[in-house]
């Protein structure tokens, strides 16, 4: 135990050193030796005051930091919930039963190949372009997502346990309930992973369809004004607020799945 | 951790070999030598009015007779072509709003100015709005539509940063709104096009006079514009800090070409109409018809050699960037930034006889 949490310690340091260590190089490129031209890359320390700046500013964009997060999180949560809920069962009933397998995989397989990006014309027409746009973008991304990791999972359910419980008289709904699920779990929260990162990639196709207001829309309007301080905040902001929910997420496999510390 | 300060050691000096490499001097660019033996200019380009006296250029053989070779790229919209400029992907070239971007922020040069009368930037309502059907009620601008009521908390789509974004805010000022008065929702060209048409928004800002005059045909009304507005339209003329630094007499080369290319294009409208529309046949557009191409001709002027020294070289652009500035987008220091990068030198030299 004790080991264990020596470990840990050795771990976190060399976590903080490696963080550490990336911001004095990002600081030399940028500040020292001034490698990108015409300051192209600010500095971690004008990112540090940009962040600060756009705490209570609403300029240029319309919104402050706080705001553009909520509204981008409306979308994601929007588009995820629905993705999740909607790839899980589909995943499952395609890989426990046959037909279902066969009648919807080489429609899945086709469209699983078009990026959110390319949907945003005909979901400009269909939809519109108010949340429910949006969030259909997200939903496309972090459906696949799930489908495939669900799909995967029981797919590679342990033929010899299904036979125990087939011998031991379980029904075919029992054997997907107590054993092909369970051992499913680490494919499935994987996939919960993989597509809450395909929806934060998804935000900024979502936002290019039409925004006032969220992070992937700050970062376009940061472009077009040249900002490259406060698109890269933009994307630090991305950046940690995945890595947040992929920590609460892992919290929950935690608890879940057996064999993770 | 003997391992890791390893790697981390290595790390660094691989940085620190890498930072001094590629350390910013003043380094000059080389320039290549053109199928013509004459040395190349990267032109930076869009398929729009503003770049078809390049056409003439090439096809007049006035690159050949000014002792230059043209290698021309092509760019969809300003804002990319303004990065590029940043990247150092190009040294000379006629760019619209997104010049407010390339000058302050990439230290380019403004030399000159592109046309002297413009016009195509449009905003469009639907002809059953209550924005069109409350008609004009601002006496100083005759050609604008709608009344404080019937636009405020209306649906404007339109790009932000770009000349729809700063035509949009402009029309709601001439009625006394501003942004928070509305919701303007940011989109692509392409995508306030098809957004619109499918009965999203109530107001479509169109800087691109081909997407406006399409739904104009289709008959969607237009309620206001920059040249309804009073305000001027036009793009510049931009130059690489590091062309203008190291290859001052080419850049007058290309301007005494550019003005021979625009006093043909203003001599005589039928030569006008034939290389807009060789020209735009070439970079592949397909959404023009001659009545099309004829509108845009009769539309914008280039400026040339007789008008060039009488214009105030820069003071639409320094109008654009004041604008974003009062409106908190863009800080003050830009101004100073642009100033000092206006530079009218080059018109003179390549006018003086």
């Amino acid at each position: 135990m004790k080991k264990i949490k020596v470990n840990k310690n050795k771990y976190t340091v060399i976590m903080v050193v490696n963080i550490m260590v990336v911001i004095f190089i990002w600081y030399l490129l940028s500040d020292v030796f001034k490698v990108f031209r015409n300051g192209m890359l600010p500095g971690p320390v004008d990112i540090v005051k940009t962040f600060i700046y756009k705490l209570t500013n609403t300029a240029p964009g319309g919104n402050t930091l706080g705001g553009h997060i909520a509204a981008s999180m409306i979308v994601v949560v929007t588009g995820y919930i629905i993705g999740v809920g909607v790839g899980l069962p589909v995943g499952i009933l395609m890989a426990w039963y046959k037909p279902i397998d066969y009648l919807v995989r080489p429609v899945f397989d086709f469209l699983r190949c078009i990026p959110g990006l390319a949907w945003i014309p005909v979901i400009t027409v269909w939809l519109g372009i108010d949340l429910k746009a949006k969030a259909m973008i997200i939903f496309i991304s972090v459906f696949v997502g799930i489908v495939v990791n669900v799909y995967s999972g029981i797919k590679q359910t342990d033929e010899v346990k299904i036979w125990v419980a087939q011998i031991f008289g379980a029904s075919r709904w029992e054997v997907l309930k107590r054993v092909a699920l369970p051992s499913a779990l680490p494919y499935i929260f994987t996939g919960l992973k993989v597509s809450l990162g395909m929806a934060w990639l998804g935000i900024i196709a979502a936002e290019l369809l039409a925004a006032q207001s969220g992070l992937g829309y700050m970062i376009m309007v940061a472009r077009n004004f040249g900002r490259a301080d406060l698109v890269i905040v933009g994307m630090l902001t991305i950046g940690l607020i995945g890595a947040f929910l992929t920590w609460i997420i892992e919290l929950i496999e935690k608890k879940f799945v057996k064999g993770r510390r | 951790m003997n391992k890791m300060k390893k790697v981390m050691t290595t790390l660094l000096i691989a940085t620190l070999t890498v930072g001094s490499v590629f350390a910013q001097g003043s380094k000059e660019t080389k320039l290549k030598v053109g199928e013509n033996g004459n040395p190349e200019i990267r032109i930076g380009a869009m398929a729009y009015y503003l770049s078809v006296p390049l056409q003439v250029i090439k096809d007049e053989g006035l690159d050949n007779k000014y002792g230059f070779a043209m290698d021309i790229i092509d760019f969809p919209s300003g804002g990319p072509m303004a990065e590029a400029l940043g990247a150092g992907d190009w040294d000379i070239g006629p760019i619209g709003a997104g010049g407010m971007v390339a000058i302050p922020r990439y230290n380019a040069k403004l030399i000159a100015d592109v046309e002297t009368k413009m016009d195509g930037a449009w905003i469009l309502a639907r002809p059953d709005s209550d924005i069109v059907k409350a008609g004009n009620t601002l006496a100083n601008y005759p050609d604008l539509l709608g009344s404080v009521a019937t636009l405020e908390d209306k649906t404007m789509l339109g790009t932000i940063g770009n000349i729809s974004h700063y035509m949009g805010l402009d029309y709601l000022s001439d009625f006394g709104l501003g942004m928070d008065d509305i919701n303007f929702i940011h989109m692509e060209t392409a995508q306030i096009y098809t957004a619109f048409v499918a009965g999203n928004g109530d107001l479509a800002c169109l800087g691109s006079p081909s997407a406006a005059m399409k739904l104009v045909k289709q008959g969607y009304v237009r309620v206001g514009g920059l040249t309804q507005q009073n305000k001027s339209q036009q793009d510049a003329m931009l130059v690489s800090d590091d062309f203008y630094t190291n290859h001052y007499d080419l850049t007058v080369n290309f301007m005494k070409a550019w003005y021979e290319a625009c006093d043909k294009l203003n001599a005589d409208p039928a030569y006008e109409f034939a290389k807009v529309k060789k020209f735009y046949g070439e970079v592949g557009r397909t959404d023009f018809d001659d009545n099309g191409i004829q509108q845009e001709c009769d539309f914008n002027t280039y400026t040339d050699s007789t008008t060039a020294l009488t214009n105030n070289t820069g003071e639409w652009m320094k109008g654009l960037i004041q604008f974003y500035v009062d409106n908190g987008s863009m800080d003050k220091s830009v101004i100073d930034t642009l100033k000092t990068n206006i530079k009218s030198d080059v018109v003179k030299a390549a006018l003086s006889k």
